[in-house]
């Protein structure tokens, strides 16, 4: 078999232009790969063999064009953006063979940039969980330990770049389901600013928190990824038309040049031992390259979590009242009446993490608690905007962890969801916040599991944020692939 | 016991003339095979994300500058959350806090000549639902998304209105006013514009306004009418037996001409309002709010009060504002002949009531506003009797034809020529000697009885002035 599927995009798109392999055998090497692991890895709800195959025979007879920045290069997007030829079902039984008739506009925009892409990525359903065992068609495994989960809810995306199964992905976080699964499955993964990608064709999950971005093996892929599909767009009226900035190749920052902050609140003392063990390791080898660290409190970041919790779900709940059975997706036929339709066809089509939020989000909202939750919530998201801001102008970034517990295993927290939404706390205060997130391996545990740690950057300062996200890999071990 | 008042308020829904709809492309109003004009953004479809109408935006402004409120500079979508079939996303996209605009009114012109000012709460735009069509064939319902995403403005009145003669009134007036800016094409039996009626009973006096209740979705003015007398002589009724007025949403049946009740406050929906996360705030500039104020065609008030100057009587001005398109047929009409009274008096009295009794817009009518002036103009050189013009009418309103001549084919043409007249004049006080004697002894007031009398031997031709010019002279060389 090739090993071509093991190349990054940067080294993939060399090869393609020096003419070493063509797009199609780079393509096929990328499916090949796919179908023999996915069998244990179960990162993916659609394989797009045909599609795949057939653009990049087309690219090949067109020849290799350089102003395609991704030409050839075959990737993964997660089942939460629609396109065409495949069903869209965002992980849940309402959508399972749900075909959309128009396509994301990041989707648009990998196609014209020459990217091919081979299949959708599995997730939690309609992207709620942080392991991807909400997926209505089960779990993705994490490919360092298949007994584990890759985190979520773009677990599948994760797992799939770590096994090889495309050379680069497209996720979604809102509250850290790009950076938390990549930190667990030991990728590169990139929460741009909100309002840097377009959310159109994207199944919303918390609109004023939902943000799609790459996943790959390196910090330069994610900022090529990035890059090509950026920007303005006029069907997203959330989306910023401030500059992109140099993605592809960013302004290097020396170590020497770094003052990052570390939040007391986001360094407890009870992390995971081998988790901790890593990234005291990795803080030391950062302090002996001259990055200056620098400790600093966030106080508000205690009220983090609940505040996410009732936006994120207030939003959701709404999002979600489309899938009524009415024109799409799952209906329960036999109901007696129209609120039979509606409770049944919801019942059967939704999940359990699902209904629990549509159920917290329709409280927060209801008459007579919207004062007491949403709109408080609403108010304390401003308060810890403020706060990481001030902090953002005493360093240029923060440094966190982006897990307290390495990969766990499958099953470990079904009936606790609390205890997973609590965890959330190392990730999504960025998305109340707005600004860009981007985590990297640290290195790896003394159970052989990987560790991430994520740098988080101020609005719109993406080029920066990749420029010190490529200094610090330069400084941390490699991970590596785990053999499957 | 105690003499009850009717405290009134309105929530208008005007439809905004625009060409596409709210938040997607898709044609506004046309008439099309259901699900014709629907996308993945009117219809609701997963991922899809809702892009603002500017033109719907500068509608909405433009109707607030003109009812005289505060355009915000800042505004807010809010999702308002229920399930029904015809909402594609499960919730309407409205505003709530703030609004596009603030405060403003009409004065409302009352049958006794007087006026009353009628203030606004606010205006506010949202996107209209789809419609559920029951198919009795098949038993079964089904859902048209043609009308889902259709811009509206919401137009809520305080409670300032006492009556339903003053509500229809307001109604005509507002329509009147909002057609004239084509902010809304305003074709009630399209759905284009329609209300809600919210009323209360109050003593007479008093201050504090009793529970109300909320008739819905009315869209003829009659109705409306209808609905507000009834639902008076309801609550009148339940107050005088002692029972309380219970809070509740009403349905008006036209054809039982009665309300009856949709919905009480406990199955009231709760709308979970919360501000739209897909759409940034709406933003007019104070420059945009001067464009407007440019652009706008002179206030209603300030015409009126020029109208009335020049003149016509509040009654006529009234007819003329409230009917859409009947004031700028007014206006060119007064290009072609300079006598507001003479033309406004044609409007009111033949115009205006033979285009309502035939369905027609006033720019839809073949007599054009250039050939009423002319009508006018006869009347006014005496070319032309008052009752030969009213007679004529409905064949010049038929046929469009030039006035002059049709008077002419029809023989209404005034006699003025001197000779004929000065026959006419001899003949008649030669047949009348005991008035011409009157006459010459000074009762001078019997000349109009002689120059009846030269009309009716004139069979109506003869212009009464010169006939009593004729007549003086044949009287005046009698008495030589």
């Amino acid at each position: 078999m090739s090993e071509l599927w093991r190349l990054n995009l940067a080294e993939a798109l060399i090869g393609l232009k020096k003419g070493d392999f063509t797009a199609q055998e780079l393509t096929q090497a990328s499916l090949d790969r796919l179908k023999a692991v996915e069998p244990k890895v179960k990162a993916c709800l659609a394989v797009l063999e045909e599609m795949a195959l057939a653009q990049a025979q087309a690219l090949d007879k067109a020849g290799f064009d350089a102003t395609a920045p991704l030409w050839g290069l075959p990737v993964t997007v997660k089942d939460v953006f629609c396109l065409k030829g495949a069903p869209t079902t965002a992980g849940s039984k309402e959508l399972k063979g749900f075909h959309s008739v128009f396509e994301a506009t990041v989707v648009q925009r990998l196609r014209k940039a020459g990217a091919i892409i081979i299949a959708k990525t599995n997730c939690d359903e309609f992207a709620m969980g942080s392991s991807t065992e909400f997926s209505a068609f089960g779990p993705t495994k994490n490919p360092w330990d298949l007994t584990r989960i890759p985190g979520g809810s773009s677990g599948g995306a994760a797992a799939a770049v770590v096994a090889g199964e495309g050379l680069g992905a497209l996720g979604t976080d809102t509250g850290g389901s790009i950076r938390q699964p990549a930190g667990l499955c030991g990728c590169v993964g990139l929460k741009p600013t909100y309002g840097r990608i377009s959310r159109y064709g994207v199944v919303a999950y918390g609109s004023s928190l939902d943000q799609p971005g790459p996943l790959a093996m390196t910090v330069k892929d994610c900022g090529r990824l990035l890059a090509a599909v950026a920007g303005p767009d006029e069907y997203d009226s959330t989306v910023s038309k401030i500059p992109l900035g140099d993605f592809v190749n960013p302004k290097p920052l020396k170590p020497t040049e770094l003052t990052l902050g570390l939040p007391t609140e986001l360094w407890p003392n009870d992390l995971q031992p081998e988790v901790a063990k890593v990234l005291t390791e990795a803080k030391s080898l950062l302090e002996k390259a001259g990055v200056k660290l620098v400790k600093l409190d966030l106080p508000s970041l205690k009220y983090a979590v609940a505040t996410y919790y009732i936006l994120a779900t207030a939003e959701a709940s709404t999002n979600l009242a489309r899938y009524d059975g009415v024109r799409y997706g799952l209906r329960q036929e036999g109901a007696v009446d129209l609120d039979e339709l509606y409770a049944k066809t919801r019942e059967l089509g939704l999940g359990p993490e699902v209904r629990r939020r549509i159920l917290l989000g329709t409280f927060v909202l209801s008459s007579g608690y919207y004062e007491a939750y949403y709109k408080k919530a609403a108010q304390i998201r401003r308060l810890i905007f403020a706060d990481i801001q001030k902090a953002l102008t005493a360093c240029d970034f923060l440094l966190s962890p982006v897990s307290s517990l390495s990969a766990w295993p499958l099953g470990s927290f079904l009936d606790d969801p609390l205890t997973v939404y609590q965890m959330d706390l190392m990730t999504l205060p960025l998305n109340l916040y707005g600004g860009p997130g981007l985590t990297l391996g640290a290195g790896l545990g003394a159970d052989n599991l990987p560790v991430g740690a994520q740098l988080w950057g101020r609005p719109f300062d993406e080029e920066r944020l990749l420029a010190a996200g490529a200094t610090l890999e330069s400084l941390w071990p490699p991970l590596g692939r785990p053999t499957l | 016991m105690i003499n009850m008042e009717p405290v009134i308020g309105l929530e208008i829904h005007a439809q905004l003339n625009t060409r596409t709809k709210l938040f997607c492309s898709c044609p506004v109003g046309q008439k099309a095979e259901p699900n014709a004009h629907i996308c993945e953004i009117c219809a609701g479809q997963p991922g899809a994300l809702p892009r603002l109408n500017e033109k719907a935006v500068e509608l909405a402004a433009r109707a607030v500058v003109a009812l005289g409120g505060t355009v915000n500079a800042f505004s807010l979508f809010s999702r308002k959350n229920y399930f029904y079939p015809d909402l594609p996303n499960g919730f309407q996209t409205s505003q709530l806090d703030p609004p596009v605009g603030s405060g403003g009114g009409l004065n409302l012109a009352l049958a006794d000549g007087s006026e009353k000012f009628i203030r606004l709460n606010r205006v506010h735009m949202e996107d209209d639902a789809g419609k559920c069509v029951h198919d009795e064939k098949r038993d079964r319902t089904l859902v048209d998304l043609n009308r889902a995403g259709t811009p509206l403005i919401e137009i809520v009145t305080e409670p300032d209105l006492s009556s339903s003669r003053e509500a229809m009134d307001f109604l005509k007036q507002l329509r009147g006013l909002l057609t004239q800016l084509e902010v809304t094409r305003g074709r009630l039996e399209e759905g284009e514009f329609r209300c809600d009626v919210n009323i209360s009973l109050k003593p007479v006096g008093s201050e504090t306004l009793g529970v109300r209740t909320e008739i819905k979705n009315l869209n003829s003015f009659r109705y409306v009418g209808q609905a507000i007398d009834f639902e008076i002589r309801r609550q009148t009724a339940l107050y005088a037996a002692g029972y309380a007025i219970e809070q509740q949403t009403l349905h008006f049946d036209h054809l039982k001409a009665e309300t009856r009740p949709l919905r009480s406050k406990e199955e009231a929906h709760d709308y979970r309002y919360f501000p739209q996360p897909d759409l940034p705030p709406v933003t007019v500039s104070p420059e945009t709010v001067a464009a407007i104020k440019e652009t706008l065609p002179p206030s209603l008030e300030s015409v009126k009060e020029k109208l009335i100057a020049s003149g016509l009587t509040l009654e006529i001005v009234n007819n003329l504002t409230a009917t859409p398109g009947a004031l700028d047929y007014f206006l060119a009409a007064l290009k072609a002949h300079n006598d507001p009274k003479r033309l406004g008096t044609l409007m009111a009295e033949l115009f205006l009531p033979t285009i309502r009794s035939k369905g027609l817009a006033p720019s839809e009518a073949k007599l054009t506003p250039p050939k009423l002036g002319q009508l006018a103009q006869l009347l006014a050189e005496g070319k032309l009797g008052k009752r030969a013009a009213y007679e004529m009418f409905g064949e010049l309103f038929a046929s469009g034809e030039d006035p002059l001549t049709l008077a002419g084919a029809k023989g209404l043409t005034l006699v003025s020529d001197a000779g004929p007249l000065l026959e006419w004049a001899k003949e008649i006080v030669a047949a009348n000697p005991e008035e011409t004697k009157l006459y010459l002894g000074g009762r001078k007031k019997i000349l109009s009885f002689l120059v009846g009398q030269v009309m009716r031997r004139s069979q109506g031709a003869a212009d009464p002035k010169k006939a009593a010019q004729a007549l003086e002279t044949v009287l005046g060389a009698l008495s030589q």
